[in-house]
């Protein structure tokens, strides 16, 4: 009996820790600053370690009481279930807002403590002190959320024995355990750079210093924001049903809107390093970053834009919102005011330069996150002005983000060949005549394989330019340095960007060139569909604690049997889809089953889709993915800038 | 004297950006606040002042329910799905509604939930946890939603007694809200 | 070196080559027809610009709910039918409903703001981009300085001079950037034909004009009765017309002076009544009616009783309760004493 209230009270309490060490933590390193107290700087990153305790064991506790279906618990009795396989019972944390607000708070302490830690020899540093204040206030935010509003550790009414579980599509899928972590690893990841960003304002300090400090952090945010990114769409590839990978739903694009706004600082960032300029542009891209993915957090939680990813429930959202006004108006004011000592001491002297390429880069991706800022807020405004419900769907991102897509791979073979400063036509002609080559090729190697459509066509010639720029880099590279050629921030950039030129295509590909049938299968009756035969060979039932479903059986070429199905889960009564995939290298087979079947049916709807090139969306993917730890690797520097000592970061790197 | 003149050539580049950031950052909280509060809105319809599209279903209960066969009375259809916060927010307000007519014996209002794409468990669940007793109508095969053109609950309906879509409110209502509107209307007929 | 090889080399021909291959490719892949090959992918087409109505904001394609389905299948309909085209088809459907199913912002009108912005807003940045690298280029570029040696009133005027000039671009490249933004949004955006009101079938009709009829109320009986007539001629089973029909034609009968005629009258209304009951013995206001007449204007008391009770079982609207109220107290009281004499002036 003791333990009915005991998850709920030890929860509650770790919570109300990790409140009063931000708190403190706050605090005492604004009271050290005032008063330039190296003890007290030194004391107070004590605080995080404090917090961060809290949170592991909040969520500890948290996955105790839904692993030991500890039904007192309001959260458990939403989210968990006695008949769930334990692996979703534990995924169940993060499955509804008030939990996945523990998970943000238990990564968000991690990196508050990491950060205390890598700068530990520097504690007394004015810089870092307002980095680690702001990282303590962003901590006492969420703190306070799971505190009050979305408090996971109430208390539910008594009596209740079993719960629905999770939402039936997070608990048929293994990418449950790996989207959301991921994926909120990227999104707190961005709170590091920012918090230095701020503090560089507050104190002025707007050389080099803090960029360099953050680099990495911001490279493996922007890796962990980019695989949630794609292990979000493959999840919802595998199993919504409908054969897509993207939809421009609110929740997507709020996902997304970090991911342009992070990427274009990445860029931009390496002029501030080589050349000191593009400050401005840093200085608010960071911020932006942060922002906007608070800005998600809030559209996705506060019930304001309908989506279908969108948590249905919670108070939450004047709470995110009012932080989101706060931080936005904090920064525009600290940027105003610094501003004057943001301007830098060198000038782009020529368009056609790498500096330029990259300002040319902020504008695209500035305006492509402008676009879907805008058309995923824009139901709100049209509803405010006109009274109308509105939904700005797939058709007018489409539209409008192709051009811009279009761009961005034409800038992408051709920025890396641009030297700094100035390019010289020359330069310019002999460098990228083999790129062009290999644009011309991808053109005909897309023909042969029956491709159409100027749009389509113009990004696989773009798509091949881009990826002979890349590769030329990187030949260039290795011939020079070896294996080292692979590794460093340029050459991991050419991988990655590769792996963006692969995901492009395919994404391009299977957007454009998608077939579908729908067929109508007597038991043994066979189709011939693109190229390959299906054969149906029955309906069967499967069942066990959570769902029943009914099987299709179809073969596919005389092979393998692939077993699309529908499932009707026994607590929430709600009915779905399962599709079923052969992967291939040129397309995938997607197969579902359509309609109300009843296991003693004789026919099956089966819904045939043909999808070229999915494959090389979680290749280009994967290569992204290598490409950052890649461009993660230190190599040796060409430039020692003068306020920094560095650190030595990972292990095995040459130090200058 | 280049860097000199570089320097005058980008004057109060943060500022500009720092205006230009505001502005739209005002735009967009304000549209944020507006949309967050926004709570009732009377909302457009074709289907305004024009004969109330049938409904022919049954409740939880398993009784027949005919829209038409109510005439007579005021009728509210409250479109509901027990995962929407603001439904969950409306609801005290709809047994405060339901109690208030019912105190008016015979005149009063007709309350019915219609619920599409819901577990009945979950509907069920909630209403006993948070009241009300009134007709819960089945609406599994969308008809009744995509007649009345709903796309996002909560909306409640108002159909006068003479079989007419009255009003149509989107968002969280009222008890007040609800009774005062159909006070007004009754008056005027 | 040799005219091939020039070819292959980074030389001016070289470029040229990749430039006419380049365009000779494009003009190949774009004359291909790019048309759904199968109807099921033109329903696909279709079905990404409908929004689901009732669903969050997902598009009929993507949407697995039960009313996605349902317009699925009448695009699907639709589509196998082969006279609409994709546009009709989307308009047609969209139609059906109250709110606007298009996920494509319209040309015009505030959703043609989501057209114009970007397209502004992106003019206006690559101005400024291009303002500034100018200016950055100015200085680089004159190294022969002439400004100090210039008066400075003169200096003066070429600084608000280039100041005009400026301000007459930035409004120039701002009015440019709006109209390429409304062409864009004229171009992309779905064009909204005027609103079609389906009103012709005889369903529409039916239920319109017993709107009107029960409109009218008791105050215009002759209209109201007319209208009754009309529906049942079309139907003549429909419940409400018949039952209503027969209570006007019965409130109408206190209005005759002649006894003979209202006591005919009365007894026809009664007849309608009764067959509304047998035609629907569930529908409440037919036996709340006929309980009114019998114990109203026949002062049979008896007859009324068991209407009443089966009126008042069957949960009758508002208005007809409070026609009935009390009178269920008064039946029994005079069942238990004398049966009173018809009230004919009892007509609320």
């Amino acid at each position: 009996m003791l333990a009915v209230g005991l998850n709920a009270a030890v929860g509650r309490g770790a919570v109300l820790l990790g409140v009063l060490a931000c708190l403190f933590g706050m605090a005492i390193t604004i009271a050290g600053i005032r008063k330039n107290d190296q003890r007290a700087l030194k004391t107070s990153t004590r605080y995080s370690y404090l917090a961060l305790f809290a949170a592991v064991a909040a969520v500890v506790v948290m996955e105790r009481a839904l692993i030991t279906r500890d039904f007192s618990l309001a959260y458990v009795q939403q989210v968990g279930s006695r008949s769930t396989p334990a692996l979703y019972n534990v995924t169940a944390l993060w499955s509804a807002l008030e939990g996945s607000i523990l998970l943000w708070i238990l990564i968000l302490a991690g990196f508050i403590v990491a950060v205390a830690r890598k700068f530990r020899d520097r504690v007394g540093d004015e810089l870092l002190a307002w980095a680690m204040v702001v990282l303590y206030i962003v901590g006492l935010f969420f703190f306070l959320l799971a505190f009050g509003p979305a408090n996971p550790f109430e208390l539910g009414p008594s009596g209740v024995t079993d719960g629905p579980g999770p939402n039936p599509l997070l608990q048929n899928h293994i990418l449950v355990v790996f989207h959301p972590p991921i994926l909120y690893l990227g999104y707190v990841g961005f709170t590091v750079p920012f918090a230095f960003a701020v503090a560089a304002l507050i104190t002025g300090r707007l050389g080099e210093g803090w960029l360099l400090e953050t680099r990495r952090w911001t490279l493996y945010a922007w890796g962990f924001l980019t695989i949630g990114i794609i292990l979000g769409s493959w999840w919802s590839y595998e199993v919504l049903g409908w054969s897509g990978v993207w939809a421009w739903d609110p929740v997507e694009n709020a996902s997304f809107l970090p991911w342009l706004t992070g990427t274009a600082y990445l860029h931009s960032v390496l002029v501030q390093e080589r050349r000191g300029m593009l400050r401005v542009w840093n200085i608010s891209l960071v911020i932006a970053t942060f922002s906007l993915t608070i800005l998600g957090t809030f559209l996705t939680r506060s019930g304001v834009i309908n989506s279908v990813h969108a948590f249905a429930e919670g108070d939450v959202g004047p709470w995110l919102l009012a932080f989101f006004a706060i931080i936005v108006v904090a920064a525009i004011a600290l940027i105003g005011w610094r501003g004057d000592e943001l301007r830098s001491p060198g000038a782009i002297e020529s368009p056609v330069s790498r500096e330029g390429a990259f300002l040319a880069n902020n504008f695209l991706f500035s305006l492509f996150a402008f676009v879907v800022l805008l058309g995923t807020v824009f139901p709100l405004i049209v509803e405010a002005v006109d009274n109308r419900r509105l939904v700005v769907g797939e058709p007018f991102f489409d539209a409008m983000t192709k051009p811009i897509g279009l761009t961005m791979l034409f800038m992408m073979a051709i920025a890396p060949v641009l030297p700094w400063r100035r390019a010289g036509e020359e330069v310019l002609r002999t460098r990228l005549f083999w790129p062009a080559w290999s644009g011309v090729g991808a053109l005909v190697v897309a023909l042969v394989w029956g491709a159409d459509g100027w749009m389509s066509l113009l990004a696989f010639a773009f798509g091949g330019f881009a990826g002979g720029s890349a590769i030329r880099q990187l030949v260039l590279a290795s011939r020079r340095q070896g294996w080292r050629g692979l590794i460093g921030r340029a050459n991991g950039g050419m991988v990655v960007h590769l792996g963006v030129i692969l995901l492009s295509v395919a994404l391009v590909a299977s957007a454009s060139y998608t077939r579908s049938q729908e067929f109508v299968m007597e038991e043994g009756e066979t189709v011939s569909f693109a190229g390959h035969t299906f054969t149906f060979e029955g309906l069967s039932v499967r069942s066990d604690s959570v769902k029943s479903s009914v099987v299709a059986a179809v073969r596919i070429d005389g092979e393998q049997i692939y077993e699309p199905s529908r499932s009707k889960y026994l607590a929430q009564g709600m009915d779905i889809g399962t599709p079923s995939v052969k992967t291939g290298l040129r397309h995938d087979l997607y197969l579902t089953l359509e309609g109300n079947v009843r296991p003693d049916d004789s026919q099956a709807r089966i819904k045939v889709f043909v999808k070229p090139l999915i494959l090389w969306l979680w290749i280009g993917g994967g290569l992204m993915a290598v490409g950052t730890v890649l461009a993660a690797v230190p190599t040796r520097r060409r430039t020692i800038p003068a306020a920094l000592v560095e650190e030595s970061t990972t292990v095995g790197a040459g130090k200058p | 004297m280049t860097q000199e003149q570089a320097e005058r050539a980008t004057p109060r580049t943060a500022r500009k950006a720092a205006v230009l950031l505001a502005i739209g950052a005002v735009f967009l909280i304000g549209v944020l606040v507006i949309a967050f509060t926004r709570d009732t809105q009377d909302a457009q319809s074709p289907l305004l002042s024009r004969p109330a599209p049938e409904i022919v279903s049954t409740t939880y209960d398993d009784e027949q329910f005919v829209l038409s066969r109510r005439k007579g009375s005021w009728v509210v259809l409250n479109f509901f799905n027990s995962t929407c916060v603001p439904c969950k927010r409306e609801h005290p307000e709809l047994v405060k509604f339901v109690e208030g007519q019912r105190a008016m014996g015979s005149r009063g209002a007709e309350l019915y939930t219609i619920v599409n794409d819901d577990s009945e468990e979950a509907v069920r669940s909630f209403f006993a946890g948070f009241g009300g007793d009134w007709p819960i109508i089945r609406d599994d095969d969308a008809r009744i939603a995509v007649d009345y053109g709903i796309a996002k609950v909560p909306e409640t309906w108002l159909i006068s007694p003479t079989g007419v879509v009255a009003q149509r409110f989107t968002g969280q209502v009222t008890a007040e809200l609800l009774g005062s509107a159909i006070a007004a209307m009754s008056g005027s007929e | 070196m040799t005219r091939l090889r020039s070819l292959v080399r980074a030389t001016p021909a070289g470029w040229l080559l990749i430039a006419v291959a380049f365009v000779v490719l494009m003009v190949i892949g774009s004359q291909r027809d790019s048309s759904p090959a199968t109807p099921q992918e033109r329903v696909e087409a279709v079905a990404r610009r409908l929004a689901c109505p009732t669903c969050d904001g997902e598009s009929v394609s993507e949407s697995r709910g039960t009313a996605s389905q349902a317009i699925r299948q009448e695009i699907s309909r639709l589509v196998a039918e082969g006279m609409l085209s994709d546009d009709d088809i989307v308009a047609a459907i969209d139609d059906n409903y109250a709110e606007s199913l298009r996920l494509t912002p319209g040309s015009s009108g505030i959703e043609a703001l989501v057209w114009v912005l970007p397209v502004a807003v992106g003019g206006v940045a690559l101005a400024g981009l291009t303002l500034a690298f100018r200016r950055w280029r100015a200085p680089n570029r004159g190294d022969v300085s002439t400004q100090p040696s210039e008066p400075v009133e003169r200096r003066r005027e070429r600084s608000s001079g280039a100041r005009t000039r400026v301000a007459i671009s930035v409004t120039v490249v701002v009015v440019l950037s709006v109209i390429a933004g409304i062409a864009i949004a004229r171009n992309s955006g779905e064009r909204r034909p005027g609103q079609v009101m389906t009103g012709g079938s005889g369903e529409a009709s039916i239920t319109s004009l017993l709107v009107e009829a029960r409109s009218l109320g008791m105050a215009d009986l002759e209209t109201a009765l007319g209208l009754y007539a009309q529906v049942l001629e079309q139907e003549p089973d429909n419940i409400e017309a018949l039952t209503y029909f027969g209570w006007l034609t019965v409130l109408s009968a206190s209005q005759i002076e002649d006894q003979v005629l209202a006591a005919e009258r009365l007894e026809s209304g009664l007849v309608l009544l009764r067959q509304a009951t047998i035609v629907d013995t569930t529908y409440p206001d037919a036996h709340c009616f006929l309980g009114i007449s019998f114990f109203r204007f026949l002062g049979d008391a008896e007859a009324a009783a068991p209407e009443i009770d089966t009126c008042l079982a069957s949960n009758p609207p508002a208005e007809v309760a409070t026609l009935v109220e009390g009178l269920a107290a008064q039946i029994e009281e005079s069942l238990g004493g004398s049966p009173t004499a018809p009230d004919d002036s009892l007509v609320e």
